[in-house]
């Protein structure tokens, strides 16, 4: 039998029930159609063993042609060049491939007449901007743009301790990850030789695109995928819940009770207790037992306003680390777009929540200070004017990739992977990515991606 | 005598921070029915509705021309609302339910909108003494922590149910008088109903008490750093005659520089408190 794969030896059980199914099957169901499964930077195709082994327990037949390995890094001219060297003049070949391996696959079908079709997932088929954001530093010294983006958030935060799963600190390891692999992806930038000169495919393809739909919380759940590659939860996704839960809790504990301690505590005491001097004086001189009442209250006055405003700040804290974290995530989203027209929309916001605001404003300034201002007709002046906002319109990506960026034309299928980051585009427990490769390998895409 | 209305709105404001910053779905409650049980046999139960409305603008409005987008991403406002039930037992211990409600007066923005949607950190919150544990939609547990200890706190409370002596108007302006010959920088707006008392602290930045003349209580407090800036801002809506006062909302600034254009921005935060109830 021809070697199914070198990825069984991660789960030996697998191997052997696999085998007991192919020992069953009649000699004449064992033709395997051969296949090149490639990867990013990686060397091997083991990142594709746990989708190779599912499929291959559900009965597919197929057989990986890269059984050792090959250095992509090295670039795509010399990737392609030992692929070669692996298929050996293999015949009907289905290549499927992921991110980097994707451009790796086409460039040498162009090459070579045995890959008789392609899988291209979650592939920078235009090039990826958000590639360059994380390697283009401009120069020797420079930083990139999403260096200077975390910058920018670090600022926000101040330093502040944000007990927030560090999930900037991991965009910020991510960014060194990927800069460690420069030459290489510089190569799938939207303005390189190789993207602006690679000709479409002349054998059928099929396109897989991520789309992580859920921004509020994309860049947690993406980083987990980095960070935590193996696992079935979303690690950064929980632990950014959860610390947000608890930050919550931690300013209502802090900040809460010390100002309850305020209003119906300290300064209550003394209006009251100076209200029983006043009622009920000991000496015939009021003014000089409250003098004395004050002296020995100054230090706990002093402390209580200290203490609320650690509170206030506190508090503050966790304002501007959601606001960071916010930031990152959406600002990240719009720099994936800065290389298109950015869409705007003009947006009214319902004034209805505002207009509260401003009326009680409006009215707690006027009982500060006595005055008589209409507050309506002061309040719908003010939100008259400033109550349009412009929305700035994000594309569909998968946490690096572009909609627009993955597909192709003249793609005989193409399959939108929903609530899928670019990391999950090989992960068959999503299951958008699973029901896609059970249509294209059922060959309901045509017989070119057929592995049965 | 001190009202028990009074004494209910520091509580009251306890689910201010709690209440803030979440999506806005129509939430299923698991464990509900059970929980609102467990609230029976209070010393003292409150509860109510917080809708808060979250926010960033330039300090100064006429900086508006100057935001870059990223500064108008985060402009985009917020509205959530929770409801609450607290009750605190004769010996202090508190038991409270925090539940998140579609808001009365929602935002809805466009999917692909950038900044138009949050994290939503819990559907659900229960604090039994000092644990918390925090729900999904689902009912499953997001996530325990322990919180403060409180005991001894709310059992201060329960014990302050104790004779309020209130000033008269002559008493408060003997009151002021006294403070500012001890030292107190003391501002009165003529007219106004409150005063304010301000604390300079070593450093040069210093904190502003808004003090209420009718209420008799803390407004708020405004905190500057040492050149006079803003830092931090916080005030409390009342409503109601002045020995029998509530609060019915709650507003909170602070600021920060933005990276991007270097607008000096405020972070501002305003719930409304509605159906207030106390047994």
């Amino acid at each position: 039998m021809n070697s199914i794969k070198n990825h069984f030896s991660k789960n030996p059980y697998s191997f052997y029930l696999t085998l007991l199914m192919l020992l069953t099957l009649s000699s004449s169901a064992l033709a395997q159609r051969n296949t090149i499964w490639m990867m990013g930077l990686s060397p091997t195709s083991d990142s594709w063993g746990p989708t190779q082994n599912q499929f291959a327990l559900d009965g597919y037949q197929f057989n990986d042609l890269i059984n050792s390995t090959y250095l992509p890094a090295t670039g795509i001219n010399s990737a392609v060049g030992q692929v070669e060297n692996l298929i050996n003049n293999q015949s009907n070949i289905l290549g499927i491939a992921h991110d980097y391996g994707g451009i790796v696959l086409r460039e040498l079908q162009l090459q070579n007449p045995n890959i008789s079709a392609m899988i291209l997932d979650g592939v920078p088929n235009q090039g990826s901007v958000g590639i360059s954001l994380l390697i283009d530093d401009q120069g020797v010294g420079f930083e990139t743009s999403a260096e200077q983006l975390v910058d920018a958030i670090q600022n926000i935060k101040s330093g502040d301790e944000c007990k927030d799963c560090q999930v900037v600190e991991a965009f910020e390891r991510w960014i060194k990850d990927v800069k460690k692999g420069k030459s290489a992806y510089e190569e799938v930038l939207p303005n390189s030789p190789r993207i602006q000169n690679l000709d479409p495919p002349t054998v059928p393809f099929a396109i897989l695109w991520g789309n992580q739909k859920d921004v509020a919380v994309s860049l947690p759940s993406f980083l987990s995928s980095i960070g935590f590659p193996a696992s079935q939860t979303d690690e950064y996704t929980t632990c950014y819940r959860g610390a947000l839960a608890r930050a919550r809790q931690e300013a209502k504990d802090k900040f809460t009770i010390s100002t309850i301690r305020n209003t119906s505590g300290l300064f209550k005491n003394i209006f009251s207790a100076v209200g029983s001097i006043i009622k009920d004086p000991k000496t015939g001189n009021v003014f000089k037992e409250i003098g004395n009442f004050i002296d020995n209250t100054v230090k706990s006055i002093t402390d209580r306003i200290t203490a609320i405003r650690e509170k206030d700040r506190e508090l503050a804290r966790i304002l501007r680390c959601e606001m960071a974290n916010q930031l990152l995530a959406t600002e990240w989203e719009l720099l994936l777009i800065e290389n298109t027209a950015i869409e705007e929309e003009e947006f009214v916001i319902p004034d209805e929540a505002l207009h509260r605001a401003c009326i009680d404003d409006c009215e707690e300034r006027n009982y500060y200070d006595g005055y008589n201002t209409d507050c309506n007709d002061f309040c719908d002046g003010i939100l008259g004017m400033t109550y349009t906002k412009t929305l700035y319109k994000t594309q569909p990506n998968d946490g690096v990739l572009l909609r627009d960026e993955q597909l192709l034309d003249g793609a005989s299928a193409v399959y939108e992977l929903v609530n899928t980051n670019h990391l999950q585009e090989v992960d068959l427990n999503l299951p958008p990515v699973k029901e896609a490769f059970t249509d294209l390998f059922n060959g309901n895409a045509g017989a070119a991606f057929s592995l049965q | 005598m001190f009202s028990l209305k009074a004494l209910a709105m520091p509580l009251l404001i306890l689910t201010l921070y709690s209440c803030s910053n979440d999506s806005l779905t129509e939430s299923v409650q698991p464990g509900r029915d059970a929980m609102t049980r467990s609230l029976q046999n209070c010393a003292l139960s409150i509860s109510a509705q917080v809708e808060t409305t979250t926010w960033v603008e330039p300090l100064d409005p006429t900086d508006t021309d100057l935001l870059e987008r990223q500064d108008e991403v985060l402009s985009l406002p917020k509205t959530v609302k929770c409801h609450f039930e607290s009750c605190i037992e004769s010996n202090g211990h508190r038991k409270e339910v925090i539940q998140m409600l579609p808001p009365e007066y929602p935002i809805t923005y466009p999917d692909d909108a950038a900044g138009g949607s949050s994290v939503k950190a819990f559907d659900r919150a229960e604090v039994d003494g000092n644990s918390v544990t925090f729900y999904d939609e689902s009912g499953d547990v997001i996530h325990s922590d322990v919180t403060e200890g409180e005991v001894e706190f709310y059992t201060s409370i329960i014990d302050g149910l104790s004779e309020f002596q209130a000033l008269t108007p002559e008493g408060m302006d003997m009151l002021i008088d006294v403070l500012v010959e001890k030292g107190f920088q003391i501002q009165e707006p003529e007219g106004g109903n409150i005063f304010f008392l301000t604390h300079t602290y070593e450093d040069g930045s210093s904190s502003k008490v808004i003090l209420d003349k009718n209420y008799q209580t803390i407004r708020g407090q405004e905190n500057y750093d040492n050149s006079g800036e803003l830092e931090s801002s916080h005030y409390f809506k009342m409503e109601g005659p002045a020995d029998q006062p509530i609060i019915t909302g709650h507003s909170y600034t602070t600021t920060f520089e933005s990276p991007f254009s270097e607008v000096k921005l405020a972070i501002r935060r305003h719930s409304i408190i509605s159906n207030f109830t106390l047994n």
